[in-house]
């Protein structure tokens, strides 16, 4: 057991202590300090909380409709005050070629009662301002109709303006909440698991090529090596999380004015039990493919074969995270295909995070489906212990999966 | 102290990587574990440090089990190599921990051996900044700062420079004079033969030749005699001449003749043409057979 903690702690010390990970977790905490405080920082440089008029974003608009320019000009102006509206004359081509010569960013031509041409050159992919249009238009037209059905202004005002009210009862998990934080969970745990997987599959492998281990396995059990080395790297991982994670709450907390009513307070806003789940499902999940890293970096010779040894497991991680994310947003993590990869030993870390923060599995399938995945870990690692056994004093060519079956029978009846 | 070897086995699959060898080395002397390249060298050594468990016979201490606890093994392994990217005080911290050193033990042992070796201003950087040879030191002082009770060698004169090599050899004997267990593993023979005092030679897992260095020579005809001197010329042409029944082949150079023997029988043949004639000469001598004579028979004549 010492043996076992004092590989547990060089894996450790000399992870958390090497220049790479200190910067990297550096870097990403000021990357969310710097981002949880952007909104307060934009503030103070520019003093007032209303954004700028944009230089250039002149509308122009042709107006060959039914109503009078003045009217189109104070409703356009005054639902769209960033803008500068102006009134100008002109055909569809001078129009075109207005737009080109970067006379107006943008022309609207109008047409009939309610037909308009928006004339630009490239809408964007996020840009709203056709949609802003549609209901400043709409709104305009619909009085137009209510007016000539004989209601006065009053009542014509009444009938656009009215609204549902509308209250939610959500019995279940609110996955428009939960949506986000799954979301950041699963990118998180994908990370983990790739980066720090292979990480162990590199450090087993430098040992090997090095012949750091031939000396090693004189004084130390492999399998406790093993094991020491895969927990002292989770727990540098872990670290590295709790880094993060601790400094992004902090920045929060400071800016939390600022940010209480975006959507990144849902992430700041997830329960107690989803919280504890995520991390518990996180570390097995590493577990379970950090020992498959192990394994696989034991039964290479070189580090330049590490990269094609782990391409299988790195695939599977990278398939389950595809499913995951691509079942997430549809909102139906309950489909066929997750329940398989909630069982399936490899996706299920993925697939169990998931479902677990966006619908209701239950107290006792999600201790059933932890345990589940506890197993899977223990026997991997069993596993795995076994093929590094065999593995770390093993040179040449990688081995073929088949061969390792075979090895790990004939290790066993001797 | 000595570690008894008994008939222990080790089999790979089918492949029988070790068959039924057995040896014991004395503390305060050299044992020399010989044999050519897949002989089986490193696999023994490998069941004497328990990484593997020998399928069968025992290895004890001075007729106990290992503790490993009690009894700490400094092990040199043949494809030498220890974390290329890492701080050497902190590899060597970790190695010396590995063999239950407390942390302020182990600096104190590798600040003594690292200035034993010359290599102490090296001690922060990491070893892949080093030179070959100097790699090997730092190998060689994480060998012995555990104070090893038994020391391992796997062909430890490999790539060191004479002047290392010649370091190397008297740290050796220092540590033997101290009474401790080395084994040397090689098939570079004239090192071997300088420190070993009992060896086993191996060929294909089997034992082929174990005892006393000496009394193995002894043991071996002595057909080759070697005269000095001026007279050589003539001593040659008059044994071939009357004793061709019993001279193999010889061989002049300078004033040195070998004459080659088919048996023992012809020597005292040789002693009588020279004492009767009036040559020339400073000495005649029985050779006893190098080492690397006795090596390449015993593990060639097991091949035929």
């Amino acid at each position: 057991m010492k043996k076992f903690f004092t590989v547990f702690k060089f894996e450790y010390s000399n992870l958390v202590k090497s220049r790479t990970f200190i910067v990297l977790t550096l870097l990403v905490v000021i990357g969310a300090g710097i981002g949880l405080s952007w909104p307060r920082i934009s503030e103070l440089v520019s003093g007032d909380k209303e954004t700028p008029v944009e230089e250039g974003m002149t509308i122009a608009v042709i107006n060959d409709s039914v109503y009078d320019d003045e009217l189109i000009n104070s409703t356009l102006q005054s639902s769209m005050p960033e803008y500068k509206i102006s009134l100008i004359e002109g055909t569809q081509d001078d129009a075109r070629e207005m737009v080109k010569t970067d006379e107006y960013g943008y022309i609207i031509m109008l047409k009939g009662e309610n037909e308009y041409t928006l004339v630009t050159k490239s809408l964007g992919i996020d840009n709203s301002l056709s949609y802003r249009l549609d209901g400043i238009l709409l709104y305009n037209y619909r009085s137009y109709l209510l007016d000539n059905a004989g209601l006065d202004a009053e009542q014509s005002n009444a009938v656009l303006q009215a609204q549902m009210e509308y209250n939610l009862v959500e019995t279940g998990k609110s996955q428009t909440n939960s949506l986000l934080y799954t979301n950041m969970i699963v990118i998180a745990m994908y990370m983990i698991i790739i980066i720090y997987g292979q990480m162990v599959a590199t450090s087993v492998a430098t040992e090997k090529s090095s012949r750091a281990m031939e000396v090693l396995v004189t004084t130390v059990d492999p399998v406790r090596m093993m094991f020491g080395k895969v927990l002292g790297i989770g727990t540098a991982a872990l670290t590295q999380v709790a880094v993060i994670a601790g400094s992004t709450i902090l920045f929060y907390n400071l800016n939390s004015d600022y940010l209480a009513t975006g959507f990144i307070s849902t992430l700041f806003n997830m329960p107690a039990e989803t919280i504890i789940l995520s991390i518990l499902l996180v570390i097995l999940g590493f577990f379970v493919y950090a020992f498959l890293y192990a394994a696989v970096g034991s039964l290479v010779s070189r580090i330049e074969d590490v990269s094609q040894g782990v391409l299988p497991i790195t695939f599977i991680s990278i398939a389950s995270y595809m499913i995951v994310m691509i079942s997430m947003p549809s909102g139906n993590v309950d489909s066929l295909l997750m329940k398989i990869c909630t069982f399936f030993p490899l996706t299920s870390p993925y697939a169990l995070v998931a479902r677990m923060a966006m619908t209701d599995v239950g107290l006792w399938q999600s201790i059933g489906a932890v345990a589940l995945l506890l197993v899977t870990c223990i026997v991997i690692g069993y596993l795995a212990a076994m093929v590094y056994r065999l593995g770390v004093l093993m040179y040449g060519k990688p081995p073929k999966m088949k061969e390792v079956f075979k090895l790990l029978k004939d290790s066993r009846k001797s | 102290m000595e570690i008894q070897i008994n008939g222990i086995v080790k089999r790979f699959g089918e492949k029988t990587a070790v068959d039924n060898v057995s040896f014991t080395a004395r503390g305060g002397k050299a044992f020399g574990l010989l044999g050519r390249n897949g002989a089986g060298k490193t696999t023994t050594m490998r069941m004497i440090m328990d990484v593997f468990k020998a399928d069968e016979g025992t290895i004890t201490i001075d007729n106990q089990k290992i503790d490993r606890k009690k009894i700490r093994f400094g092990y040199l392994p043949e494809e030498r190599g220890l974390y290329p990217k890492k701080k050497i005080k902190d590899q060597l911290i970790y190695l010396a921990e590995l063999n239950d050193m407390s942390k302020s033990e182990a600096l104190e042992s590798i600040n003594h051996w690292l200035d034993k070796l010359d290599m102490k201003q090296h001690l922060e950087k990491k070893l892949d900044t080093l030179s070959k040879g100097n790699q090997q030191k730092i190998q060689l002082a994480s060998v012995l700062m555990i104070n090893p009770d038994i020391i391992i060698l796997d062909e430890p004169f490999s790539g060191l420079d004479p002047v290392n090599a010649s370091v190397l050899q008297q740290i050796v004997f220092e540590q033997i004079e101290e009474g401790k267990i080395v084994i040397f593993s090689s098939h570079q023979m004239n090192n071997i033969e300088e420190v070993c005092d009992d060896i086993i030679i191996l060929d294909e897992g089997k034992a082929a030749l174990a005892g006393n260095l000496n009394q193995i020579k002894d043991s071996y005809p002595k057909t080759h005699i070697k005269i000095t001197g001026n007279g050589t010329e003539n001593i040659k042409k008059d044994v071939e001449k009357h004793l061709s029944a019993f001279v193999k082949s010889t061989k002049i150079s300078e004033l040195e003749l070998d004459i080659y023997l088919y048996t023992e029988k012809g020597r005292d043949e040789i002693l009588d043409i020279i004492s009767k004639g009036s040559y020339d000469i400073d000495s005649f001598r029985v050779v006893k057979p190098s080492l690397n004579e006795i090596f390449i028979q015993t593990t060639k004549g097991a091949e035929q």
